[in-house]
């Protein structure tokens, strides 16, 4: 990883007698995609809205590039609520203008930023649009924009793909990437943990606001405890006993899964299947986020 | 752009031609414009009273018109041919009064009922006539005496002087009251609105990176509140024009008081208002509270303006936005009252946004 910009260290929030984060650390370094994966009420919002200053941490704190993010430092975050944050009412080009001025944008400057995004995107029918009309992939789009219109210096998107159709998801990642490519941070939140573990370089899981795991991708889905699929169609049941710390998981026929624990050895197996006679598969399994989630300890 | 200005503008560009407010307002207009007219034109207006003069009654159309009006007595005379023609025309409702016989003994026919003031009236000319006649019969003028008769009054000393215009100023003061009440109602519900459209856009947290809680409060108490203030200006600038031109409000300098007191009032009151009105539960309390607040107001500016009680209340800021414009019109409230008043409404709204939350 490169040096970590944005550092959230040991955040603690309740609400009332729930909490909502318990000691998550993160960090995120320029040109990273980060992912928040969890169900709801993991405390993904709640993490997201502490980094954009918009609640205060019971314990905890966030720093950007070393220092206690500042109030100054807040106008140059772009932040995207889960919801959106645009205004039904509105036109597409007077909403992303509004946006660009919160953040002391010229409008004929928002303007001219916002058509130059939606050009970009293949969206320019939506400026004679109004929000109202817009479907959830041109509403989240005209969000990504308005996050985007004022050049921010971090990202923190919240849910910024919910809803949204393949094509739609993978035109706001190809922005994501480019603007992590510039040296921007993205933090996003998602439910959807396929998307995090295949579109993010970092992630942290979440659940009932602990942090189950959190890491770069390869070390989040690389086997601690391994599976090994192996296909022995003339072995005796079990013949992996012979192979210490090794426990079978699952049974398919002939196809047996294995669990490796740290001290067993995988070639150690694939002798053992070999010496039981032919051998048709032996295929090493990643343990996706989902699973990861979904057992017990999040090992 | 400053953004609380930039997120105010857009509160305000985003409702005040909106079709529920201005839906509302027209309503209001209308109303306000049909109770004015109606006041104008049927309750308050006074039909004069037909009278047919028959034979030597005739001689009464100059005198008489002159002895009613001094009793604020309106009447149209009119001849008829004979006392046979009078009676069949006040049958048929053409007239209502039938004036026949001698100016000494006059016999008046109506239909059901005779004005109390017009037996009055045509009561004195028959005495008068002969009282005329018998002074005559003693030898002296009966000009002379009547002169004497009439310089002889009684001398008066008023112990409580009740202002004739009194009703006029109460009711200027309930009409004002009222529509700032429509106007505190209409900018929390669009307060409301505003607060509960923000959460479930999440345009509300977008703000909040940028912007202070209490400068976002400011903003979205802007927005509505110039919203409603333009509309109560617009609806009371047509309710002043109306009242004036039609005659129901004789009193142009209380009536522009009123008003003015009123728009301060509003701000003050919508400042509280949109401060409270977070949800759409409180903004259903604050309207009961508000109708509540009118009515107490109503009743006590209409019996007892100058009380104590009302006093007191006047003050209060529940109940001064409604009450002091009123007590300001009728003429029974201090001049000190007013930054009194005005001292407390700020104190309770300090208080009322230290506890504001910004975030569900």
């Amino acid at each position: 990883m490169t040096d970590a910009i944005l550092e959230i260290d040991r955040i603690s929030k309740r609400y009332g007698a729930v909490v909502a984060l318990h000691e998550t650390s993160l960090v995120t370094g320029a040109g990273e995609l980060c992912g928040i994966a969890g169900r709801a009420g993991a405390g993904k919002t709640t993490l997201l809205r502490i980094c954009a200053g918009l609640l205060t941490a019971d314990s905890g704190g966030v720093r950007w590039r070393s220092a206690p993010i500042e109030r100054a430092m807040l106008a140059r975050i772009g932040y995207q609520p889960a919801a959106g944050g645009l205004h039904p009412d509105m036109m597409v080009p007077d909403q992303l203008a509004y946006r660009g001025g919160l953040h002391g944008l010229d409008t004929n400057e928002a303007h001219r930023r916002a058509q130059v995004w939606l050009d970009r995107l293949g969206q320019r029918a939506l400026r004679e649009r109004g929000i109202g009309t817009l479907d959830t992939d041109e509403r989240r789009i005209v969000a990504l924009i308005a996050t985007l219109l004022p050049e921010p210096e971090l990202l923190l998107l919240d849910e910024p793909c919910a809803g949204m159709s393949a094509t739609g998801i993978a035109t706001v990642f190809e922005v994501l990437r480019e603007q992590a490519d510039n040296g921007v941070p993205v933090l996003l939140s998602s439910n959807d943990f396929d998307l995090v573990e295949h579109r993010c370089d970092r992630a942290a899981i979440l659940r009932s606001g602990q942090p189950i795991a959190v890491g770069a991708m390869p070390e989040l889905t690389a086997d601690r405890a391994r599976l090994i699929a192996v296909d022995a169609p003339d072995a005796t049941p079990g013949w992996a006993a012979v192979v210490p710390g090794c426990r079978m998981v699952d049974v398919d026929g002939t196809r047996v899964v294995l669990e490796l624990g740290p001290e067993a050895d995988d070639q150690a197996v694939l002798a053992a299947a070999m010496a039981t006679g032919r051998v048709r598969e032996f295929t090493l399994l990643r343990r996706s986020l989902a699973a990861r989630y979904d057992s017990a300890d999040g090992s | 752009m400053n953004v609380v200005v930039l997120v105010a503008r857009r509160e305000f560009r985003s409702r005040v031609w909106s079709k529920p407010v201005l839906g509302c307002s027209v309503l209001v207009a209308v109303l306000l414009v049909t109770f004015l007219f109606l006041q104008a034109f049927v309750f308050g207006s006074e039909h004069p009273i037909r009278i047919g003069l028959a034979g030597q009654a005739i001689g009464l159309a100059e005198g008489l018109p002159q002895e009613t009006a001094s009793l604020g007595l309106t009447v149209a005379v009119s001849q008829v041919d004979s006392v046979a023609d009078g009676v069949a025309q006040v049958k048929a409702g053409e007239l209502d009064v039938l004036v026949s016989g001698a100016r000494a003994a006059l016999h008046v026919t109506v239909d059901n009922q005779l004005d109390p003031q017009l037996r009055t009236t045509l009561n004195g000319l028959v005495r008068q006539q002969v009282l005329d006649a018998q002074i005559a019969q003693l030898g002296a003028r009966p000009q002379d005496v009547l002169s004497r008769v009439d310089q002889a009054q009684i001398s008066l000393t008023q112990l409580n002087v009740t202002d004739p215009e009194r009703v006029q100023r109460v009711a200027i003061g309930v009409v004002v009251g009222l529509l700032v009440t429509l106007a505190l109602a209409g900018a929390a519900a669009l307060a409301t609105a505003a607060a509960v459209a923000g959460r479930r856009d999440g345009t509300e947290e977008v703000v909040l990176t940028v912007l202070r809680p209490r400068r976002l409060l400011l903003a979205n108490l802007a927005g509505p509140g110039v919203t409603g203030l333009v509309h109560l200006v617009a609806v009371g600038v047509l309710g002043v024009v109306v009242a004036l031109a039609t005659g129901v409000v004789t009193l142009p300098g209380s009536l522009l008081a009123g008003f003015g007191t009123g728009l301060l009032w509003y701000v003050l009151g919508v400042a509280v208002v949109g401060t409270i009105c977070t949800t759409r539960r409180t903004a259903m309390w604050l309207l009961a509270g508000l109708i509540v607040v009118f009515v107490l107001s109503t009743i006590l500016l209409t019996a007892d303006p100058g009380g104590t009680a009302t006093a007191v209340l006047s003050v209060l800021p529940p109940f001064a936005p409604v009450l002091l414009p009123g007590r300001l019109v009728v003429g029974v409230a201090s001049a000190w009252q007013v930054p009194l008043a005005v001292g407390l409404t700020l104190v309770l709204l300090a208080g009322l946004t230290a506890k504001r939350i910004s975030l569900p």
